[in-house]
């Protein structure tokens, strides 16, 4: 087996030799093939040609020889045709020769050494690219913020995909409100058009029927309401809360301008409920006791508060901390034995004479002949029952009223029908003995005496929503004077400074941060709905149960029909 | 003055820095025109943020007031045109200013951009794209940060490791004295040759990434090799080591601390008693190569750490750029998906 020695330098000379046997290379002139350069050993290796295809190295000097990018062998190694064989700056390629029965070992001079000083010199070198990572970034954040969830609104995704990819719920920007939670994630129920804003028809398509801030759309264009979206106050994804707009600017931005309050008529200019607020201006009924005729009107700022109920309750006198006669002798009221607050309401129940007159007040009248039992709330039957005994002289007429006779001395007596002329009818025992103790007759001196059906107010601010649960740990007496009112027809509301000792404004870091819409309501009940000005207004709904609170609500009766 | 010296040095360092220092001479970036953008930054943050105190929107602060708008606006116009630089200072000899003008105005309202973005964003931060371009523009401007800082502590310390002379320079000497080693070491004998070309293909210049910036290349086994070459010559010369043990440690020259110099110590022993013996030819020869050795270890320390205070230098770009690019697409959909979903 021949070996040909192909040695081309630098130059591009080539010098090919042919050897049989044992071959040496090395630096030294000795050597069969000479290779210059001081990295290589004087005497480095011997190569033979074992077959066609298989060259044997052996490697006497220490410096040793590197195979293929392989560890540097010192000693013996086979290489193979096609194998690259490493020698300071020549390298040695073993091909096979076109005559069958040799091998040609190319060599050449590669110009480098072999050794590890070609490492990275910079971070460039290394393999830190700027340009494919800051592509393939791109790419990627192109592709799943923009791109998929663009494709899954057009596409929706079955439920496993959208879990994992992501859809348009990335473009959120932040979490929805409590009331709007169960929307979370399908952004088309509010944005149902790509570069439209949300449009009122989308809330109203739930929130159908709310209706708008003012009594008339003549109005609503006059404050510049009638084109106000749903979205001007209530901002979305801003967190829980957000959906309500809490933030006093919301109203103030109208509400603080003394101008538009004398153009709207409005009680006063308000920016802060502790700073600027006006007087509170309760809403009262007012009875004509010559006709028994009732109106309602707001009271003027200068009025005293009275609020007509057509019934004589001496507050000073239930609440005798003394006591009164009970039905099972002395007690002491309060003001919850007939205030109770039920679960769920926001204000209290309607005084009922069954429920917290009846067992003091019996209707029961004392006659010669025994006693006689009356029914409350039917006055005719009252009468009839009454003629009889009256007829036969067994009843008599009392001089004035029972309630006088009750009044402690000293003390301002009810303004009443004392002054009416004794009738010698049966009238005089209801007007003067019976029912005149709680109630109020109309009819002037000489007309003809009839009861007045009460009203008992349960709301005189109705502009405002008042509930009494969150305040039930505060004494009922801190805010109502009730122990020092003897006229039924006092108003026992406290004025705005009793409610400022614990509410501050909005921003109030003393008192409780009060915000209007803690006691005011933008969407009224009646009047104009929300949504596209062009919809006529609609007729004023009645309203069919008495809620307290209720700022629309007329006078309520507060028991039905109690005639006497 | 130290920061006027330092920045000075930068300049120098910095690239294309000396034709920066020829137009403009003693004038960094950092205090271009009397600091004019500093002022201009400063002067924007008072007035954003007194803004900002005194706003108080209805549904609280949020990209979706005017001001977040405004803001929002400001902030992508702000992060296109720094980005631009990127592209601007390749041509940096156009007409329009020179090119501290431009990074000062970019370090400067790059900073500012910090203080836009978190306003615009009302601290409302979540899981949505919104917030993944915060937290880019962030990333972005912590890099720059970063790069800021190193280009004014850097190059300086590149300048006194190079002293004087080049990267370039300092590898052809290796070279140079990897072949004076390697005559030398041939005139010794061929054990002595082997050794030493051994110990050249074992040389480590630089290395992987995390290697340039930490600092700690992994240790090449030129130290076993010379060490081995070393065991030979004790042999060679082993009457010499065996008196020299007998001698008080004082005569031998001083010593370098111990880990860094354990090699240089044996040579210096060896040499001492090769000399001891007598003006031996393969002696002087040898303690010449010793020399050599030397020399070169000392001098590819000092190209890696060239190495590592380049690669710190410019490590921050290998984030700063491709962060930029994936900033600039976050924007665009963060923009897009805002006026998407109106």
């Amino acid at each position: 087996m021949q070996l040909i020695v192909r040695v081309t330098r630098r130059d591009g000379s080539v010098r090919e030799s042919l050897h049989a046997g044992a071959t040496s290379v090395g630096r030294a002139p000795i050597n069969d093939v000479v290779l210059p350069g001081l990295l290589i050993a004087a005497q480095h290796l011997r190569i033979t040609a074992l077959a066609a295809d298989r060259l044997g190295v052996d490697c006497p000097s220490s410096i040793g020889v590197r195979c293929n990018d392989g560890p540097v062998v010192v000693g013996q190694l086979e290489a193979r045709v096609g194998d690259r064989l490493k020698l300071g700056t020549w390298q040695l390629r073993v091909e096979a020769a076109e005559r069958g029965d040799a091998l040609v070992v190319a060599i050449s001079d590669t110009g480098s050494a072999d050794r590890a000083s070609s490492s990275a010199l910079s971070l460039g070198e290394s393999g830190l690219r700027m340009r494919r990572p800051a592509l393939i970034g791109a790419a990627i954040v192109l592709l799943l913020c923009l791109l998929l969830p663009l494709l899954f609104r057009g596409l929706p995704p079955p439920d496993t995909v959208s879990r994992l990819l992501p859809t348009e719920h990335l473009w959120s920007s932040g979490p929805l409100s409590h009331g709007h939670r169960h929307l979370e994630g399908r952004c088309e129920s509010c944005h149902d058009q790509l570069f439209v804003s949300v449009q009122d028809s989308r809330c109203l398509s739930c929130h159908a029927g709310i209706r708008h801030h003012a009594s008339s759309n003549a109005l609503l264009k006059q404050t510049g309401l009638d084109d106000a979206s749903c979205a001007s106050c209530h901002l979305e994804h801003g967190g829980p809360h957000a959906v309500l707009p809490a933030h006093a600017a919301t109203c103030t931005d109208c509400h603080a301008s003394e101008e538009r309050s004398r153009q709207w008529k409005l009680d006063g200019a308000a920016s802060d409920f502790a700073e600027r607020h006006p007087a509170f201006l309760p809403t009262v009924n007012r009875l004509d006791p010559e006709s028994g005729a009732w109106t309602e009107r707001r009271l003027e700022a200068t009025e005293a508060a009275r609020d007509d109920s057509a019934l004589k309750f001496p507050h000073d006198l239930h609440l005798d901390p003394a006591g009164i006669r009970g039905a099972n002798g002395r007690e002491v009221l309060q003001c919850r034995s007939c205030h109770q607050a039920e679960r769920g309401e926001p204000g209290f129940p309607a005084i009922r004479y069954e429920a917290h007159c009846q067992s003091c007040h019996e209707l029961e009248l004392e006659t010669a002949a025994g006693k006689l039992k009356l029914p409350h709330g039917d006055l005719a039957s009252v009468r009839a029952l009454l003629q009889p005994a009256f007829d036969k002289g067994l009843l008599t007429v009392p001089e004035t009223p029972e309630a006088s006779s009750r009044r402690r001395p000293g003390e301002q007596a009810e303004r009443d029908l004392e002054a009416r002329p004794v009738t010698g009818t049966v009238d005089d025992i209801v007007e003067r003995g019976l029912c005149g103790l709680c109630h109020q007759f109309s009819g002037g001196k000489d007309a003809l005496a009839e009861l007045i059906t009460p009203r008992l107010r349960r709301n005189w601010l109705v502009h405002s929503q008042f509930s009494h649960a969150p305040h039930q740990w505060v004494a009922c007496k801190d805010c109502h004077a009730a122990a020092q009112s003897s006229l039924s027809q006092d108003l026992l509301l406290p004025p705005i400074a009793t409610c400022r000792t614990c509410h501050g404004g909005a921003g109030d870091s003393h008192g409780i941060p009060s915000t209007c819409i803690d006691c005011h309501r933008f969407h009224q009940d009646q009047g104009p709905a929300m949504g596209p000005a062009a919809v006529p207004a609609p007729v004023a709904t009645p309203v069919t149960a008495p809620e307290a609170g209720d700022p629309a609500l007329p006078a309520e009766p507060a028991a039905p029909e109690p005639k006497v | 003055m130290a920061t006027v010296d330092r920045l000075r040095g930068l300049l120098r360092a910095s690239p294309g820095g000396r034709r920066v220092e020829k137009l403009q001479a003693h004038e960094s970036f950092f205090t271009w025109r009397r600091s004019y953008y500093l002022k201009l930054a400063l002067a924007l943050t008072v007035a954003i943020s007194l803004v900002y105190l005194v706003h108080d929107p209805a549904e609280g602060p949020s990209g979706s007031t005017w001001l977040g708008y405004g803001l929002g606006t400001a902030g992508a116009g702000l992060i296109v045109w720094l980005s631009w630089l990127g592209v601007r200072k390749r041509s940096f000899t156009t007409a329009r200013g020179p090119i501290q003008g431009w990074l000062s105005a970019h370090v400067y309202l790059g900073l500012l951009l910090l203080l836009i973005g978190t306003l615009h964003t009302g601290f409302q931060l979540g899981f949505n794209i919104h917030t993944l371009a915060y937290v880019l523009m962030v990333l972005v401007i912590a890099s720059g940060i970063y790069g800021a800082v190193a280009y004014g502590v850097l190059p300086a310390r590149i300048t006194l490791n190079r002293k004087g002379g080049e990267l370039r320079s300092m590898l052809v000497e290796i070279e140079k004295l990897n072949d004076t080693a390697l005559s030398l070491a041939d005139r010794i004998d061929p054990e002595a040759h082997a050794v030493v070309v051994r110990s050249i293909a074992k040389i480590r210049l630089g290395g992987s990434a995390w290697e340039q910036l930490t600092g700690r290349y992994r240790s090449s086994d030129d130290a076993r090799s010379l060490d081995s070459f070393f065991a030979m010559k004790k042999q060679q010369f082993g009457e010499a080591v065996g008196a020299a043990r007998a001698r008080p440690q004082a005569q031998s020259k001083p010593q370098p601390p111990p880990a860094a110099g354990m090699r240089s110590g044996t040579t210096m022993f060896v040499i001492d008693h090769i000399f001891d013996r007598g003006s031996d030819k393969a002696a002087v020869t040898l303690n010449k190569l010793l020399q050599v050795i030397a020399d070169r270890k000392e001098l590819v320390e000092r190209v890696n750490v060239d190495i590592t205070l380049r690669a710190r230098l410019s490590v921050w770009l290998y984030l700063h750029v491709p962060l930029t690019v994936l900033l600039l697409v976050a924007l665009l959909a963060h923009v897009l998906s805002v006026f998407l979903l109106w």
